[in-house]
């Protein structure tokens, strides 16, 4: 039950982010926006090692890892380019339910070859959401095209 | 089984349809945010939680740092930021810690399922209430069909 709460969570946390990040990116620039937050991260990430990590290093780090796992910090700066790229250029409506295709994808590849936590139901329920989102995205397009019409009029 | 692939297949190659190099790239960023979370989890795995999290984010400091040094930008002045765009750094590390420690247990598409209803909400409070300095547009009644949907896709996953 908490593993879900956490995971809600993790959700309003991401909605949040990119609407603050957004309007610093006018202010100033995309680069100092994500350096100003993987600044404020790296001192908050510290302090939380220190409080509630055991030990600094864990036991068997740097030994048993793969090396591809270090270059989560190459794409994950990679990811945020990446995110102000289509920010901008996208309609808001698609901003959410592309990635999500994408992050079904990868989703259940990831759980089918490396989880093993991959089932058939969950398969058919990512369809069933993303048929919903679909649904959603058109209502949203009908929509600013009325106001643009009602806008054209007035 | 196939009814469902061909659905999906159907949605995405409409979704795909004129700009596609803009869209591509927003797919890519899809793929490239579980690639990120799994890597953090695994070295989570093998390390600690709070560990994966501060190499991630002193990992990117240092290398964001290289790169303004090299566009020969200097860095953002910290005096007169306002207090509320620290939050996004502070939120970036509860990201990584939630999906390093959540991803293992329940797996990466029940994350993304339950990371969905988080944000379908959030961003439904803000546009309905203009919170943030957003533009206040009110909740669309057509639009619970597509959530009840949604929800029922949820139940489905948990059948």
């Amino acid at each position: 039950m908490l593993y879900y709460i956490l995971a809600l969570f993790m959700g309003v946390i991401v909605v949040i982010t990119p609407v603050l990040n957004g309007q610093l990116t006018l202010k100033t620039s995309t680069f100092k926006t994500a350096h100003l937050s993987f600044m404020v991260g790296a001192v908050s990430a510290t302090l939380i090692l220190i409080v509630f990590g055991n030990s600094l290093f864990g036991t068997n780090f740097l030994s048993d890892i793969d090396p591809i796992y270090y270059s989560s910090i190459v794409f994950g700066i990679f990811l945020i380019l990446l995110m102000n790229y289509y920010a901008s250029r996208l309609p808001a409506f698609l901003i959410v339910i592309i990635p999500f295709v994408g992050q079904t994808v990868m989703g259940v590849f990831v759980d089918y070859y490396l989880i093993d936590k991959f089932s058939l139901k969950k398969l058919i329920g990512a369809v069933v959401i993303l048929i919903g989102l679909y649904i959603n995205s058109m209502v949203e397009k009908n929509h600013l095209k009325k106001q643009l019409k009602k806008e054209n009029q007035s | 089984m196939s009814f469902f692939l061909l659905c999906y297949h159907i949605i995405a190659s409409k979704l795909l349809e004129g700009d596609y190099m803009v869209k591509i790239t927003a797919f890519l960023s899809g793929v490239l945010m579980i690639f990120v979370n799994y890597a953090n989890s695994m070295m989570a795995e093998s390390s600690s939680v709070f560990f994966a999290t501060s190499y991630y984010h002193i990992g990117g400091f240092v290398l964001l740092s290289l790169i303004l040094l090299y566009k020969k930008e200097s860095f953002i002045n910290l005096k007169d930021l306002e207090l509320k765009y620290y939050l996004p750094g502070i939120f970036s590390v509860f990201t990584i810690l939630i999906a390093s420690f959540v991803m293992p247990v329940i797996g990466s598409t029940m994350l993304i399922a339950f990371n969905l209803i988080g944000q379908t909400i959030t961003s439904n409070l803000i546009d309905h209430f203009g919170l943030l300095g957003m533009r206040k547009s009110p909740l669309e009644k057509r639009k619970l069909i597509g959530y009840s949907i949604i929800l029922l896709g949820i139940v489905i996953m948990f059948l």
